[in-house]
């Protein structure tokens, strides 16, 4: 309720200073596949990203060129399922003279939930021949129909009180190009997470993305003469650019417990900026990008994630650990040098997790009077438990800013990013407090190579 | 430009979709090892074991391909194999000879398993037990393990043991009990056998029941308690009558080997269950299992006159020459000996005992020339005349101590699995 009362009181405001720009009503149709992300399991296993079908209508009404709300109806299918693991999971006991793994096996899943939705976002558009736009805020989903495969979510006697009703975040970017004056095509991913626990005593919550195209119809739009005078004559607005940002980041985590165990993997980054011009040659730069940063493992331990190491069957891991990462930055850029080319940004940064996962392969050898038993492990474990659902950062970056054709220019970065807090969940392990077995502190610390392409 | 751009950004998609492998187990290896020759089996020391011992490797993940080298090592017990490195054939078989030593009676042969690459995989052992000449044997097998009683027949080279609510007849060898199948003989629970070569049981409900042959047969003697459906205290005397006590009626005994059955006197039965010599002056000596019970009847058993005893007196035994000794717990536990019929005793030796016992069967065992005299909770003693005494075993756990046919002492350990075997050897 909290977050609702921010999200109308923004929403007023925004009303409140829009009332003098161009305005238009918009309306439109899509399609499109839905991949399930379920979030919240208990830790362990894979869960599949199923595709759905997802159909909407949505009504836009835009205070200016840039900026508006939007909402609609929205009709999709989530499937999940579980992949049987065949293998135990591990994870530690709240002992706290005991420090060796319980070993814990998951079973198949299978569950379908059928949801209308009706979002409220913010959107904001970057005008361009083809418009780009990012939207974010709440929505609202009523299920309508659902099925659960295993029995021992609820015991056969008692009665299934699965949640009916929920809300969640939604975020959402695309692009749209348009058909004539008033229609559009669109295409749009969108990133929808549930914040309501759908089954008790489980802690899962519902989510997807979603990959749509439809179409758009523009009401009560002024000409395109008076929309682009008024563009014009927007000077600020002139100068606002969009960054499609890619590149590679490598991740690490020197903790400060058994850092050396841990080893640097190399992830994607991706996503866009904004940036908005200031004084004297600044500009501020904010956006999203998605980050995967982990590290990988490569030793003997009793747990695929971490290192621990004891008496029981002990596993040769050769594993990653990835989180995903929405990153939001919020960066003042320097320019270095009159040419402008040469620039210094830094600042904070806030991320919001996606996902968490454990992947790669154990080895474990097993030796005893009658057998002899080499085993592969395949894992792949959902570790979002284990995760800490945010982080925050600083950036410290330095690139070149060259520019090609027409007004476009294309950014090459170097960028290091560090995050202030542990991540890891140590509740998730239990309260254990032992000498032997420290609780793991995971700080990731990036390097990134970002390649940018500027759209004025 | 745009192209790259495009290529930049499909690149990172590419990265960000990374498809993962479902998670799964599989097995690289999978050996399973065993011998064929069975484990814990009993030979003398020295012998082979079986006429070869087989040992099974394979790999189920490639059972036909996989051979598997095996190295034969002996590693406890002293003896050898014929075979010391063998590869399995393609059946996943392996073969050696092994012929068990005398250093200890667990004796240990190891299978060292390693694959075609040589990567050790792994050791297995095969445990089989030689008994020994001259040495303690520490038996926890069944039925020997949980014995209850024994009598032993040297002129007839029987005997049998009670134990697990059966009778078993020693076998061709000194460690193998054979099960006794006879309806007769019907929750064995005490075994003892007469001058002559009788042997009584007495079973659960109270029965006796005799052999006049050697086990061979068994026939129900007259109830000595035809009212009570519950068992008896059973002693023979060495005049060949039969005692029988319980706790609610007056002791009594047979003349005539269990046809008739006579009360004995003097409220006998108040000093418990216990043992009854013939003096050669014709005169009965009792002593009960409760303290401080020596009794002598002088007419046959039908009134008892009570002797006076040092120390506290719990067992009586009197030898072919008319000495009674009698065992005390005067401190810890001291032997006396009285060559005057008990007008005077003499102390003859004295032992500290871990612990104390009420159930005092076989203290005094002879084979032979010499006497073996187990103290409960302390070990053994060997003596000849029963007026030296040497120090036989020291062990604390014993509770009891059989001798079978063949010389060979049988002691029970207190924890009612084990026993100790000794066979020594003829000089």
């Amino acid at each position: 309720m909290k977050h609702f009362n921010t999200f109308i009181c923004i929403f007023l405001i925004i009303i409140c200073h829009s009332v003098g720009y161009s305005q238009n009503i918009s309306t439109g149709i899509y399609s499109g596949v839905n991949f399930s992300d379920i979030h919240g399991q208990d830790i362990g296993g894979k869960w599949e990203s199923k595709p759905g079908p997802v159909q909407g209508f949505y009504l836009g009404y835009s205070f200016n060129k840039s900026i508006g709300i939007q909402t609609g109806i929205n009709f999709s299918t989530v499937y999940y399922e579980h992949k049987t693991t065949n293998y135990p999971y591990l994870y530690i006991t709240t002992s706290y003279y005991d420090i060796n793994p319980v070993y814990y096996y998951q079973g198949d899943d299978k569950m379908d939930f059928s949801f209308l939705r009706v979002p409220l976002l913010f959107t904001v558009s970057i005008p361009s021949a083809i418009q780009f736009n990012m939207k974010a805020g709440l929505i609202f989903s009523f299920m309508q129909d659902h099925s659960l495969s295993n029995s021992y979510y609820y015991p056969s006697s008692e009665p299934d009180n699965t949640k009916k009703k929920d809300f969640g975040y939604m975020f959402s970017s695309g692009i749209s190009y348009p058909l004539t004056d008033r229609f559009k095509t669109t295409f749009n991913v969108s990133y929808i997470t549930g914040r309501k626990q759908f089954l008790e005593n489980f802690n899962y919550k519902h989510g997807s993305s979603e990959v749509t195209l439809g179409f758009d119809y523009e009401f009560l739009k002024k000409n395109k003469t008076e929309v682009n005078s008024k563009f014009a004559s927007d000077s600020s607005s002139k100068k606002i650019t969009v960054t499609f940002i890619g590149g590679l980041i490598v991740s690490s985590n020197p903790s400060t417990v058994d850092g050396k165990k841990y080893s640097p993997v190399f992830g994607p980054s991706i996503g866009f900026s904004v940036n908005i011009p200031l004084k004297y040659g600044y500009s501020f730069i904010s956006g999203v990008s998605f980050e995967r940063k982990g590290y990988s493992m490569k030793d003997s331990s009793s747990l695929f994630y971490r290192y621990l190491k004891n008496d029981n069957p002990t596993y040769y891991i050769d594993t990653k650990v990835q989180v995903d990462y929405a990153i939001i930055p919020f960066l003042i850029s320097v320019p270095l040098g009159k040419s402008q080319k040469l620039f210094f940004n830094t600042g904070p940064w806030l991320g919001l997790k996606l996902n968490a996962r454990n992947v790669g392969v154990a080895y474990n050898e097993y030796r005893s009077e009658s057998s002899y038993t080499i085993r592969k492990t395949i894992i792949y474990d959902d570790i979002e438990k284990l995760i800490k659902d945010n982080d925050i950062g600083w950036i410290f970056g330095c690139g070149v800013s060259l520019p090609v054709e027409k007004n476009y220019r294309v950014d090459i970065a170097l960028q290091y990013s560090t995050g202030f807090k542990n991540v890891f969940n140590n509740s998730a392990e239990g309260n254990q407090q032992n000498l032997y077995d420290p609780d793991p502190i995971i700080r990731f610390r990036t390097i990134s190579l970002l390649i940018g392409f500027r759209i004025p | 430009m745009k192209r790259t751009v495009l290529l930049i950004a499909i690149f990172c998609i590419g990265l960000a979709c990374t498809r993962y492998p479902d998670p799964e187990l599989k097995l690289l290896k999978n050996y399973s090892f065993n011998f064929q020759t069975g484990q814990a089996m009993k030979f003398l020391s020295g012998e082979w074991v079986s006429d070869s011992v087989i040992f099974y490797a394979v790999n189920s993940n490639n059972p036909l391909k996989d051979s598997v080298r095996v190295l034969f090592e002996v590693v406890e017990g002293g003896g050898n194999v014929t075979i010391k490195s063998s590869y399995t054939n393609k059946n996943g078989f392996a073969y050696t000879g092994w012929k068990l030593g005398s250093e200890s009676f667990a004796q240990k042969l190891r299978a060292k398993t390693y694959d075609t690459s040589g990567n050790y995989l792994t050791s297995t052992n095969l445990i089989e037990y030689g008994f020994r000449n001259d040495a303690w044997d520490t038996c926890s097998f069944s039925p020997d393990g949980s014995i209850m009683g024994m009598v032993a027949d040297t002129v007839n080279k029987v005997s049998f043991i009670i134990a697990n609510g059966g009778l078993y007849k020693q076998g061709e060898r000194y460690y193998i009990w054979n099960g006794m199948n006879d309806p007769v003989v019907n929750s064995p629970r005490t075994i003892n056998i007469d001058r002559n070569g009788i042997i009584y049981i007495s079973t659960g409900t109270g029965e006796l029941i005799r052999s006049n042959d050697h086990g061979e047969s068994w026939k129900t003697c007259t109830k000595p308690y035809p009212d009570r459906p519950y068992y008896i205290y059973v002693s023979i005397s060495n005049d060949n009558y039969i005692w029988v006590f319980v706790w609610d009626h007056n002791t009594r005994f047979s003349k005539d080997g269990g046809n008739t059955w006579n009360d004995a006197g003097s409220n006998l039965s108040s000093y418990g269950y216990g043992n009854v010599f013939r003096l050669k002056d014709g005169s009965l000596l009792f002593h009960g299992s409760n303290c401080c019970s020596l009794n002598r009847s002088f007419d046959d058993g039908l009134t008892w006159t009570k002797i006076e005893t040092p120390g506290y007196s719990i067992k009586l035994y009197v030898n072919d020459k008319d000495e009674v000794f009698i065992v005390t717990q005067e401190n810890g536990i001291t032997i006396y000996k009285s060559t005057d019929y008990c007008s005077t005793f003499n102390n003859v030796i004295s032992v500290s005992p871990e612990w104390g016992t009420s159930d005092n069967d076989n203290i005094f065992n002879k084979w032979g020339n010499f006497y073996y005299i187990l103290i409960p909770g302390w070990g053994i003693l060997k003596s000849a005349d029963l007026n030296t005494y040497d120090v036989y075993w020291v062990n604390n756990n014993l509770n009891n101590l059989f001798i079978d046919h063949n010389g060979v002492l049988i002691a029970k350990d207190w924890n009612m699995n084990t026993v100790y075997y000794r066979k020594n050897s003829a000089k």
